[in-house]
Protein backbone atom coordinates (compact mmCIF):
# COMPACT_ATOMS: atom_id res chain seq x y z
CA UNK A 1 0.00 0.00 0.00
CA UNK A 2 1.54 3.59 -1.01
CA UNK A 3 0.88 6.45 1.14
CA UNK A 4 -0.07 8.73 -2.11
CA UNK A 5 -0.30 8.40 -5.49
CA UNK A 6 -0.24 10.93 -7.87
CA UNK A 7 -1.42 11.42 -11.37
CA UNK A 8 0.15 14.23 -14.21
CA UNK A 9 4.04 14.66 -14.18
CA UNK A 10 4.18 18.09 -14.95
CA UNK A 11 5.16 20.89 -12.71
CA UNK A 12 2.06 20.44 -10.21
CA UNK A 13 2.11 16.74 -10.28
CA UNK A 14 6.02 16.98 -9.81
CA UNK A 15 6.11 19.53 -7.19
CA UNK A 16 3.39 17.89 -4.97
CA UNK A 17 4.88 14.75 -5.20
CA UNK A 18 8.46 15.87 -4.19
CA UNK A 19 7.11 17.56 -1.29
CA UNK A 20 5.30 14.04 -0.20
CA UNK A 21 8.64 12.76 -0.59
CA UNK A 22 10.45 15.05 1.28
CA UNK A 23 7.73 14.48 4.29
CA UNK A 24 8.95 10.88 4.15
CA UNK A 25 6.22 9.55 2.68
CA UNK A 26 5.57 6.57 -0.02
CA UNK A 27 4.76 8.30 -3.28
CA UNK A 28 4.34 7.06 -6.91
CA UNK A 29 3.83 9.66 -9.74
CA UNK A 30 2.04 8.20 -12.61
CA UNK A 31 2.91 10.16 -16.00
CA UNK A 32 1.39 8.93 -19.21
CA UNK A 33 3.81 10.72 -21.49
CA UNK A 34 7.38 9.07 -22.20
CA UNK A 35 8.72 12.52 -20.36
CA UNK A 36 8.44 14.66 -17.27
CA UNK A 37 7.79 18.16 -17.44
CA UNK A 38 4.46 18.52 -19.03
CA UNK A 39 2.91 21.21 -21.06
CA UNK A 40 6.56 23.22 -20.37
CA UNK A 41 8.71 21.21 -22.34
CA UNK A 42 6.81 23.07 -25.40
CA UNK A 43 6.83 26.39 -23.76
CA UNK A 44 10.46 27.15 -25.05
CA UNK A 45 9.43 31.14 -24.27
CA UNK A 46 11.38 32.89 -20.94
CA UNK A 47 8.99 34.11 -18.14
CA UNK A 48 8.56 31.97 -15.66
CA UNK A 49 9.94 31.39 -12.05
CA UNK A 50 9.98 35.09 -11.54
CA UNK A 51 8.02 34.55 -8.50
CA UNK A 52 9.23 31.64 -7.20
CA UNK A 53 12.45 32.07 -8.17
CA UNK A 54 13.18 35.61 -8.70
CA UNK A 55 14.27 35.01 -11.81
CA UNK A 56 12.99 34.45 -15.70
CA UNK A 57 13.55 31.29 -16.85
CA UNK A 58 11.64 29.21 -19.94
CA UNK A 59 9.27 26.35 -19.13
CA UNK A 60 12.13 23.50 -20.30
CA UNK A 61 13.83 24.93 -17.46
CA UNK A 62 11.40 25.41 -14.67
CA UNK A 63 10.62 21.61 -15.57
CA UNK A 64 13.73 20.49 -14.97
CA UNK A 65 13.91 22.58 -11.17
CA UNK A 66 11.02 20.08 -10.30
CA UNK A 67 11.99 17.05 -12.19
CA UNK A 68 15.01 16.96 -10.52
CA UNK A 69 14.02 17.51 -6.95
CA UNK A 70 11.56 14.48 -7.63
CA UNK A 71 14.39 12.22 -8.30
CA UNK A 72 16.80 13.76 -5.50
CA UNK A 73 13.52 13.24 -2.90
CA UNK A 74 12.96 9.27 -4.25
CA UNK A 75 9.53 9.79 -5.21
CA UNK A 76 8.55 6.41 -7.66
CA UNK A 77 8.36 7.76 -11.30
CA UNK A 78 6.37 5.13 -13.23
CA UNK A 79 6.30 7.07 -16.98
CA UNK A 80 4.32 6.05 -19.95
CA UNK A 81 1.71 4.58 -17.42
CA UNK A 82 -1.57 5.66 -18.00
CA UNK A 83 -5.04 5.61 -15.27
CA UNK A 84 -7.29 3.77 -16.24
CA UNK A 85 -9.75 4.07 -13.49
CA UNK A 86 -9.56 4.73 -9.59
CA UNK A 87 -11.64 3.58 -7.37
CA UNK A 88 -12.32 4.15 -3.67
CA UNK A 89 -12.49 0.71 -1.59
CA UNK A 90 -13.54 1.98 2.57
CA UNK A 91 -10.12 3.71 3.28
CA UNK A 92 -8.19 3.12 0.54
CA UNK A 93 -8.12 3.84 -3.63
CA UNK A 94 -7.31 1.21 -6.16
CA UNK A 95 -5.68 2.30 -9.11
CA UNK A 96 -5.39 0.73 -12.72
CA UNK A 97 -3.11 1.77 -14.99
CA UNK A 98 -1.93 0.78 -18.36
CA UNK A 99 1.79 0.70 -19.48
CA UNK A 100 4.33 -0.97 -21.89
CA UNK A 101 4.50 -3.89 -19.93
CA UNK A 102 0.68 -4.68 -19.76
CA UNK A 103 -2.26 -3.59 -16.85
CA UNK A 104 -0.91 -2.87 -13.15
CA UNK A 105 -3.15 -2.00 -9.87
CA UNK A 106 -2.10 0.13 -7.36
CA UNK A 107 -3.21 0.37 -3.93
CA UNK A 108 -3.02 3.66 -2.28
CA UNK A 109 -4.29 5.50 0.88
CA UNK A 110 -4.58 8.99 -0.93
CA UNK A 111 -4.62 10.26 -4.65
CA UNK A 112 -3.90 13.41 -6.06
CA UNK A 113 -4.62 14.56 -9.42
CA UNK A 114 -2.27 16.71 -11.48
CA UNK A 115 -4.19 16.42 -14.91
CA UNK A 116 -4.01 19.91 -15.41
CA UNK A 117 -6.46 21.16 -18.60
CA UNK A 118 -6.99 21.03 -22.09
CA UNK A 119 -7.87 23.51 -25.11
CA UNK A 120 -11.07 24.85 -26.05
CA UNK A 121 -12.23 23.33 -29.72
CA UNK A 122 -13.81 24.81 -32.27
CA UNK A 123 -16.51 22.45 -32.06
CA UNK A 124 -16.92 24.60 -28.40
CA UNK A 125 -17.11 27.96 -30.11
CA UNK A 126 -19.49 27.39 -33.07
CA UNK A 127 -17.48 28.23 -36.07
CA UNK A 128 -19.25 27.62 -39.28
CA UNK A 129 -18.28 26.89 -42.31
CA UNK A 130 -16.53 23.13 -44.37
CA UNK A 131 -14.41 21.10 -42.35
CA UNK A 132 -11.36 21.14 -44.24
CA UNK A 133 -7.71 20.35 -42.68
CA UNK A 134 -5.42 22.62 -41.00
CA UNK A 135 -7.30 23.93 -38.25
CA UNK A 136 -5.16 23.67 -35.00
CA UNK A 137 -5.62 24.62 -31.32
CA UNK A 138 -2.50 26.67 -30.20
CA UNK A 139 -1.19 24.66 -27.79
CA UNK A 140 -0.99 21.94 -30.65
CA UNK A 141 0.95 24.21 -32.89
CA UNK A 142 3.35 25.33 -30.13
CA UNK A 143 4.45 21.09 -30.08
CA UNK A 144 4.35 21.12 -33.64
CA UNK A 145 6.72 23.89 -34.03
CA UNK A 146 8.89 23.43 -30.68
CA UNK A 147 9.23 19.90 -30.31
CA UNK A 148 8.99 18.29 -33.89
CA UNK A 149 10.11 21.17 -36.12
CA UNK A 150 6.96 21.35 -38.07
CA UNK A 151 4.99 24.53 -39.33
CA UNK A 152 1.23 24.51 -39.69
CA UNK A 153 1.34 26.27 -42.56
CA UNK A 154 2.53 29.27 -44.87
CA UNK A 155 -0.53 32.08 -44.06
CA UNK A 156 -2.03 31.77 -40.61
CA UNK A 157 -4.94 33.14 -38.78
CA UNK A 158 -5.21 33.04 -35.13
CA UNK A 159 -8.64 33.41 -33.51
CA UNK A 160 -8.05 34.74 -30.18
CA UNK A 161 -6.39 37.34 -28.35
CA UNK A 162 -5.27 35.03 -25.21
CA UNK A 163 -1.57 34.44 -24.09
CA UNK A 164 -1.09 30.87 -26.18
CA UNK A 165 -1.93 32.49 -29.64
CA UNK A 166 0.13 35.65 -28.74
CA UNK A 167 3.19 33.47 -27.86
CA UNK A 168 2.47 31.33 -30.79
CA UNK A 169 2.24 34.23 -33.23
CA UNK A 170 6.14 35.10 -32.40
CA UNK A 171 7.47 31.87 -32.79
CA UNK A 172 5.48 31.88 -36.16
CA UNK A 173 6.53 35.08 -37.27
CA UNK A 174 10.24 34.27 -35.85
CA UNK A 175 10.17 31.24 -38.14
CA UNK A 176 9.77 33.21 -41.09
CA UNK A 177 6.15 32.28 -42.37
CA UNK A 178 4.60 34.11 -44.65
CA UNK A 179 1.70 36.01 -43.17
CA UNK A 180 0.01 35.98 -39.80
CA UNK A 181 -3.22 38.19 -38.24
CA UNK A 182 -4.91 37.88 -35.23
CA UNK A 183 -8.27 38.48 -35.08
CA UNK A 184 -10.41 38.77 -31.48
CA UNK A 185 -13.75 39.63 -29.71
CA UNK A 186 -12.42 41.94 -27.15
CA UNK A 187 -11.44 45.62 -27.81
CA UNK A 188 -7.58 44.49 -26.59
CA UNK A 189 -5.76 41.59 -26.02
CA UNK A 190 -7.58 39.11 -23.40
CA UNK A 191 -3.82 37.93 -22.23
CA UNK A 192 -1.73 39.66 -20.22
CA UNK A 193 0.00 42.83 -21.59
CA UNK A 194 3.36 41.57 -21.50
CA UNK A 195 2.39 39.28 -23.92
CA UNK A 196 1.16 42.03 -26.26
CA UNK A 197 4.01 44.13 -26.24
CA UNK A 198 6.59 41.51 -26.60
CA UNK A 199 4.91 39.08 -29.18
CA UNK A 200 2.58 41.09 -31.35
CA UNK A 201 3.65 44.82 -30.91
CA UNK A 202 7.24 44.21 -31.02
CA UNK A 203 7.34 43.14 -34.03
CA UNK A 204 4.20 44.63 -35.72
CA UNK A 205 2.16 41.39 -36.14
CA UNK A 206 -1.05 42.47 -37.56
CA UNK A 207 -4.12 42.09 -35.38
CA UNK A 208 -7.91 43.23 -35.73
CA UNK A 209 -9.90 43.86 -32.17
CA UNK A 210 -13.71 42.98 -32.05
CA UNK A 211 -13.39 40.85 -35.32
CA UNK A 212 -14.03 37.18 -35.21
CA UNK A 213 -13.94 33.68 -37.56
CA UNK A 214 -17.61 33.51 -38.39
CA UNK A 215 -16.87 30.18 -41.05
CA UNK A 216 -13.60 28.56 -41.99
CA UNK A 217 -13.67 27.39 -45.59
CA UNK A 218 -11.70 24.85 -48.22
CA UNK A 219 -12.47 21.35 -49.75
CA UNK A 220 -10.00 19.67 -48.10
CA UNK A 221 -7.43 21.89 -46.82
CA UNK A 222 -8.41 25.65 -45.37
CA UNK A 223 -8.43 28.13 -48.24
CA UNK A 224 -10.12 31.13 -46.44
CA UNK A 225 -11.91 32.41 -43.51
CA UNK A 226 -14.64 34.67 -43.32
CA UNK A 227 -14.03 37.82 -41.20
CA UNK A 228 -16.91 39.65 -39.79
CA UNK A 229 -16.75 42.36 -37.03
CA UNK A 230 -18.24 42.35 -33.73
CA UNK A 231 -20.14 44.96 -31.73
CA UNK A 232 -19.50 44.78 -28.02
CA UNK A 233 -21.64 42.43 -27.28
CA UNK A 234 -19.86 40.29 -29.74
CA UNK A 235 -23.05 39.81 -31.89
CA UNK A 236 -21.59 40.12 -35.80
CA UNK A 237 -22.17 43.62 -37.53
CA UNK A 238 -24.05 43.16 -41.26
CA UNK A 239 -22.02 44.07 -43.80
CA UNK A 240 -18.60 43.56 -42.50
CA UNK A 241 -17.84 40.03 -43.81
CA UNK A 242 -14.90 39.63 -45.55
CA UNK A 243 -12.92 36.51 -47.20
CA UNK A 244 -9.16 36.19 -46.21
CA UNK A 245 -7.16 33.79 -47.47
CA UNK A 246 -5.09 31.73 -45.46
CA UNK A 247 -4.13 28.28 -45.73
CA UNK A 248 -4.22 27.46 -41.71
CA UNK A 249 -6.45 28.76 -38.43
CA UNK A 250 -5.13 28.12 -35.05
CA UNK A 251 -7.80 28.95 -31.90
CA UNK A 252 -6.43 30.45 -28.99
CA UNK A 253 -10.02 30.68 -27.30
CA UNK A 254 -9.09 29.46 -23.62
CA UNK A 255 -8.28 26.45 -21.26
CA UNK A 256 -10.31 24.29 -19.52
CA UNK A 257 -9.53 22.47 -16.12
CA UNK A 258 -9.59 18.58 -17.14
CA UNK A 259 -12.27 17.37 -14.42
CA UNK A 260 -13.95 14.82 -16.26
CA UNK A 261 -11.90 11.97 -14.30
CA UNK A 262 -12.07 13.60 -11.14
CA UNK A 263 -16.25 13.50 -12.05
CA UNK A 264 -16.28 9.70 -12.60
CA UNK A 265 -14.82 9.08 -9.49
CA UNK A 266 -17.88 11.16 -7.87
CA UNK A 267 -16.29 14.62 -7.19
CA UNK A 268 -18.13 17.43 -7.70
CA UNK A 269 -17.17 20.42 -9.73
CA UNK A 270 -17.86 24.02 -9.62
CA UNK A 271 -19.67 25.65 -12.67
CA UNK A 272 -17.42 29.39 -12.46
CA UNK A 273 -13.93 27.74 -12.77
CA UNK A 274 -15.31 24.19 -14.25
CA UNK A 275 -12.72 22.78 -11.51
CA UNK A 276 -13.23 20.07 -9.07
CA UNK A 277 -14.62 21.78 -5.44
CA UNK A 278 -12.15 21.93 -3.01
CA UNK A 279 -11.31 23.04 0.08
CA UNK A 280 -8.17 25.28 1.41
CA UNK A 281 -6.13 22.12 1.05
CA UNK A 282 -7.04 21.53 -2.56
CA UNK A 283 -8.87 18.24 -0.93
CA UNK A 284 -12.05 17.82 -2.69
CA UNK A 285 -15.52 16.81 -2.11
CA UNK A 286 -13.61 13.14 -1.51
CA UNK A 287 -12.17 12.39 1.46
CA UNK A 288 -8.31 11.52 0.57
CA UNK A 289 -8.62 12.74 -2.90
CA UNK A 290 -6.65 16.25 -4.05
CA UNK A 291 -6.08 18.10 -6.60
CA UNK A 292 -3.19 20.76 -7.62
CA UNK A 293 -2.17 23.19 -10.23
CA UNK A 294 -4.64 24.02 -13.41
CA UNK A 295 -7.16 20.92 -12.95
CA UNK A 296 -8.67 23.15 -9.90
CA UNK A 297 -8.23 26.83 -12.21
CA UNK A 298 -6.45 28.07 -15.01
CA UNK A 299 -3.45 29.65 -13.25
CA UNK A 300 -1.70 33.16 -15.38
CA UNK A 301 1.42 31.99 -14.03
CA UNK A 302 2.98 28.40 -13.62
CA UNK A 303 4.50 29.76 -10.39
CA UNK A 304 0.82 29.85 -8.92
CA UNK A 305 -0.13 26.76 -10.36
CA UNK A 306 3.06 25.28 -8.57
CA UNK A 307 2.19 27.65 -4.94
CA UNK A 308 -1.15 25.00 -5.00
CA UNK A 309 0.86 22.10 -4.75
CA UNK A 310 2.89 23.12 -1.73
CA UNK A 311 -0.58 23.98 -0.18
CA UNK A 312 -1.98 20.16 -0.81
CA UNK A 313 1.21 18.68 0.12
CA UNK A 314 0.18 20.00 3.64
CA UNK A 315 -3.39 18.86 3.16
CA UNK A 316 -2.05 15.29 2.52
CA UNK A 317 -0.09 15.29 5.64
CA UNK A 318 -3.13 15.85 7.47
CA UNK A 319 -5.14 13.90 5.73
CA UNK A 320 -2.48 10.74 6.48
CA UNK A 321 -2.31 11.72 9.98
CA UNK A 322 -5.52 12.30 10.74
CA UNK A 323 -5.36 15.51 12.37
CA UNK A 324 -8.31 16.89 11.01
CA UNK A 325 -11.36 15.00 10.46
CA UNK A 326 -12.80 16.19 7.28
CA UNK A 327 -15.00 19.08 7.30
CA UNK A 328 -16.23 20.73 4.51
CA UNK A 329 -16.70 24.07 6.80
CA UNK A 330 -17.58 27.40 5.13
CA UNK A 331 -18.66 28.34 1.77
CA UNK A 332 -16.53 30.71 -0.07
CA UNK A 333 -18.07 32.72 -3.49
CA UNK A 334 -17.77 35.15 -6.43
CA UNK A 335 -19.69 37.98 -5.29
CA UNK A 336 -20.28 41.40 -7.41
CA UNK A 337 -17.98 41.91 -10.12
CA UNK A 338 -16.01 38.00 -9.03
CA UNK A 339 -15.77 35.25 -12.05
CA UNK A 340 -14.29 32.51 -9.80
CA UNK A 341 -13.00 31.90 -6.46
CA UNK A 342 -11.03 29.06 -5.05
CA UNK A 343 -11.31 27.34 -2.54
CA UNK A 344 -14.95 26.59 -2.48
CA UNK A 345 -15.19 25.75 0.87
CA UNK A 346 -12.99 26.43 3.58
CA UNK A 347 -12.58 24.59 7.46
CA UNK A 348 -12.06 27.12 9.49
CA UNK A 349 -11.52 25.65 12.56
CA UNK A 350 -7.48 24.40 11.62
CA UNK A 351 -4.85 26.69 10.64
CA UNK A 352 -4.68 30.17 10.99
CA UNK A 353 -4.64 31.73 7.00
CA UNK A 354 -5.49 30.68 4.21
CA UNK A 355 -5.16 31.51 0.58
CA UNK A 356 -7.73 32.31 -1.20
CA UNK A 357 -7.94 33.02 -5.50
CA UNK A 358 -10.14 34.89 -7.37
CA UNK A 359 -10.33 36.39 -10.48
CA UNK A 360 -12.23 39.65 -11.35
CA UNK A 361 -14.75 40.52 -13.69
CA UNK A 362 -13.23 44.11 -14.22
CA UNK A 363 -10.80 46.56 -14.86
CA UNK A 364 -10.78 48.84 -12.12
CA UNK A 365 -7.48 50.75 -10.20
CA UNK A 366 -7.39 50.68 -6.74
CA UNK A 367 -10.41 48.56 -5.82
CA UNK A 368 -11.44 47.33 -2.78
CA UNK A 369 -12.19 43.76 -2.07
CA UNK A 370 -14.72 42.71 0.70
CA UNK A 371 -14.85 39.40 2.21
CA UNK A 372 -18.63 39.44 2.99
CA UNK A 373 -21.00 37.36 5.31
CA UNK A 374 -24.68 39.00 3.96
CA UNK A 375 -23.98 42.92 4.18
CA UNK A 376 -21.46 42.94 6.53
CA UNK A 377 -18.05 43.02 5.67
CA UNK A 378 -15.45 40.85 7.58
CA UNK A 379 -12.50 42.12 6.15
CA UNK A 380 -11.44 44.50 3.32
CA UNK A 381 -8.29 43.87 0.96
CA UNK A 382 -6.82 46.83 -1.07
CA UNK A 383 -5.05 45.67 -4.54
CA UNK A 384 -3.17 48.60 -6.74
CA UNK A 385 -5.08 47.10 -9.82
CA UNK A 386 -6.86 44.33 -10.81
CA UNK A 387 -8.35 43.04 -14.40
CA UNK A 388 -10.06 39.96 -15.96
CA UNK A 389 -6.73 38.66 -17.51
CA UNK A 390 -4.82 38.32 -13.99
CA UNK A 391 -5.65 35.82 -10.95
CA UNK A 392 -5.39 37.59 -7.65
CA UNK A 393 -4.79 36.03 -4.47
CA UNK A 394 -5.18 37.54 -1.14
CA UNK A 395 -4.84 35.68 2.23
CA UNK A 396 -8.01 35.56 4.92
CA UNK A 397 -7.75 35.56 8.45
CA UNK A 398 -9.59 32.24 9.72
CA UNK A 399 -10.54 33.92 12.75
CA UNK A 400 -13.33 36.22 10.47
CA UNK A 401 -15.22 33.37 9.02
CA UNK A 402 -16.31 31.55 12.72
CA UNK A 403 -19.73 31.04 12.85
CA UNK A 404 -20.67 31.81 9.22
CA UNK A 405 -21.95 29.57 6.41
CA UNK A 406 -21.62 31.27 3.27
CA UNK A 407 -18.62 34.19 2.76
CA UNK A 408 -18.56 36.22 -0.78
CA UNK A 409 -15.81 38.11 -1.94
CA UNK A 410 -16.99 41.24 -3.97
CA UNK A 411 -14.56 43.86 -6.02
CA UNK A 412 -15.42 47.35 -5.81
CA UNK B 1 19.69 68.31 -34.53
CA UNK B 2 18.75 67.58 -31.16
CA UNK B 3 15.35 68.94 -31.77
CA UNK B 4 13.78 66.01 -33.45
CA UNK B 5 12.07 63.91 -30.83
CA UNK B 6 10.57 60.68 -32.14
CA UNK B 7 7.58 59.15 -29.66
CA UNK B 8 5.82 56.17 -29.72
CA UNK B 9 3.64 54.00 -27.28
CA UNK B 10 4.61 51.02 -24.97
CA UNK B 11 3.39 48.84 -23.13
CA UNK B 12 5.11 48.57 -19.40
CA UNK B 13 6.14 44.62 -19.07
CA UNK B 14 7.05 45.47 -15.57
CA UNK B 15 4.24 44.65 -13.64
CA UNK B 16 0.63 43.03 -13.89
CA UNK B 17 -0.87 46.65 -14.31
CA UNK B 18 0.55 47.13 -18.04
CA UNK B 19 0.85 50.78 -18.42
CA UNK B 20 0.71 52.28 -21.56
CA UNK B 21 3.51 54.31 -22.01
CA UNK B 22 4.12 57.35 -24.24
CA UNK B 23 7.96 57.77 -24.92
CA UNK B 24 9.60 60.73 -26.35
CA UNK B 25 12.41 60.35 -27.73
CA UNK B 26 15.33 62.65 -28.37
CA UNK B 27 18.68 63.76 -26.57
CA UNK B 28 16.61 61.89 -23.36
CA UNK B 29 14.11 59.74 -23.03
CA UNK B 30 10.96 61.20 -21.45
CA UNK B 31 8.36 59.20 -20.45
CA UNK B 32 4.59 59.73 -19.81
CA UNK B 33 1.62 57.34 -18.84
CA UNK B 34 3.80 55.58 -15.83
CA UNK B 35 2.75 55.58 -12.23
CA UNK B 36 5.55 54.62 -10.84
CA UNK B 37 9.77 54.89 -11.01
CA UNK B 38 9.92 51.24 -12.16
CA UNK B 39 7.77 52.26 -15.31
CA UNK B 40 10.16 54.86 -15.76
CA UNK B 41 13.18 52.99 -16.07
CA UNK B 42 11.52 50.47 -17.88
CA UNK B 43 10.28 53.23 -20.38
CA UNK B 44 13.85 54.57 -20.52
CA UNK B 45 15.40 51.54 -21.60
CA UNK B 46 12.58 50.46 -23.84
CA UNK B 47 13.03 53.95 -25.69
CA UNK B 48 17.20 53.89 -25.80
CA UNK B 49 16.72 49.90 -26.45
CA UNK B 50 14.31 47.66 -26.14
CA UNK B 51 16.06 44.22 -24.95
CA UNK B 52 14.77 41.07 -25.40
CA UNK B 53 15.23 37.20 -24.44
CA UNK B 54 15.28 35.36 -27.63
CA UNK B 55 14.19 31.65 -27.61
CA UNK B 56 13.32 29.30 -30.77
CA UNK B 57 14.73 25.82 -31.67
CA UNK B 58 17.74 24.06 -33.92
CA UNK B 59 17.80 20.98 -35.27
CA UNK B 60 19.40 17.84 -33.43
CA UNK B 61 20.53 14.69 -34.27
CA UNK B 62 19.69 11.08 -32.45
CA UNK B 63 17.69 12.43 -29.70
CA UNK B 64 13.86 11.84 -28.41
CA UNK B 65 12.78 14.99 -30.53
CA UNK B 66 13.79 16.57 -33.82
CA UNK B 67 14.43 19.91 -32.31
CA UNK B 68 16.47 21.13 -29.32
CA UNK B 69 14.76 24.15 -27.15
CA UNK B 70 17.60 26.82 -27.60
CA UNK B 71 17.99 30.74 -26.14
CA UNK B 72 20.02 33.67 -25.74
CA UNK B 73 21.57 33.47 -22.61
CA UNK B 74 21.22 37.42 -22.00
CA UNK B 75 18.53 39.49 -23.30
CA UNK B 76 19.58 41.29 -26.59
CA UNK B 77 18.40 44.24 -28.51
CA UNK B 78 15.36 44.04 -30.01
CA UNK B 79 16.03 45.21 -33.42
CA UNK B 80 19.36 42.40 -33.57
CA UNK B 81 16.50 39.25 -33.09
CA UNK B 82 15.90 39.15 -36.61
CA UNK B 83 19.74 38.61 -37.42
CA UNK B 84 19.80 36.08 -34.21
CA UNK B 85 17.08 33.72 -35.65
CA UNK B 86 19.03 34.25 -39.10
CA UNK B 87 22.79 32.75 -37.44
CA UNK B 88 20.82 30.05 -35.47
CA UNK B 89 18.68 28.87 -38.91
CA UNK B 90 20.45 25.52 -40.11
CA UNK B 91 22.12 24.85 -37.02
CA UNK B 92 22.24 21.15 -36.70
CA UNK B 93 23.92 19.63 -33.27
CA UNK B 94 24.14 16.19 -31.94
CA UNK B 95 22.73 14.64 -28.77
CA UNK B 96 23.76 14.49 -25.80
CA UNK B 97 23.18 17.61 -24.84
CA UNK B 98 23.35 19.08 -21.65
CA UNK B 99 20.76 22.02 -20.32
CA UNK B 100 22.81 25.46 -20.24
CA UNK B 101 25.70 23.76 -23.35
CA UNK B 102 26.68 26.64 -25.35
CA UNK B 103 25.65 26.32 -28.68
CA UNK B 104 26.39 28.89 -30.40
CA UNK B 105 29.31 31.81 -28.85
CA UNK B 106 28.75 35.50 -29.86
CA UNK B 107 25.92 34.54 -31.58
CA UNK B 108 25.45 37.32 -34.44
CA UNK B 109 28.02 39.67 -32.96
CA UNK B 110 25.90 40.31 -30.02
CA UNK B 111 28.48 39.09 -27.66
CA UNK B 112 25.44 36.85 -26.13
CA UNK B 113 25.58 33.51 -26.38
CA UNK B 114 22.90 30.69 -27.72
CA UNK B 115 22.21 28.22 -24.99
CA UNK B 116 20.29 24.85 -24.60
CA UNK B 117 17.06 24.82 -22.28
CA UNK B 118 17.61 21.15 -21.94
CA UNK B 119 19.05 18.42 -21.65
CA UNK B 120 18.60 15.37 -24.76
CA UNK B 121 20.03 12.53 -24.17
CA UNK B 122 21.35 10.32 -27.39
CA UNK B 123 18.65 8.28 -28.91
CA UNK B 124 20.10 5.05 -31.38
Amino acid sequence: MKDVVVIGGGPSGLAVSSELAKKEYDVVLLERNDELGGLLQQCIHDGFGTILFGESMSGPEFADIFTSRARDEGVEIKLEAYVKSVKKKGHHFNITTVTPGGIEELKAKSVVYAIGCRERNQFEIKIGGTRPAGVYTAGTVQRLVNLHGILPGKDVVILGGGDVGMIVARHLFLEGINSTLMVYPEEFFSGLPRNAQQCILDFDIPYRPRTIVRNILGDKKVKSVELVEVDEDWAPIKGTEERYSCDSVILSVGLVPYSEKLEDLGGKVDKNTSGPIVNEYFETTIDGVFSVGNLIQIFDYVDDAVKTSFIAADGVEKYLEKESEKNLGIKLKPGDNVMTVTPQRVDETTGEKFSAFFRPDIEKENPKIEILSGDDVLERHVKRYVRPSMLEEISISKDILSGEEEVIIDVR
Amino acid sequence: MSDEVEEREALCIRCPKGCRLVLKIGEEVIVEGNQCKIGEDYGKQEGREPKRIVPTTIKIKDAKWPRLPVRTEESISLDRVKDVMGAVEGVVVEAPIEKGEIIINNVAGTSVSIIAERDMEKIR
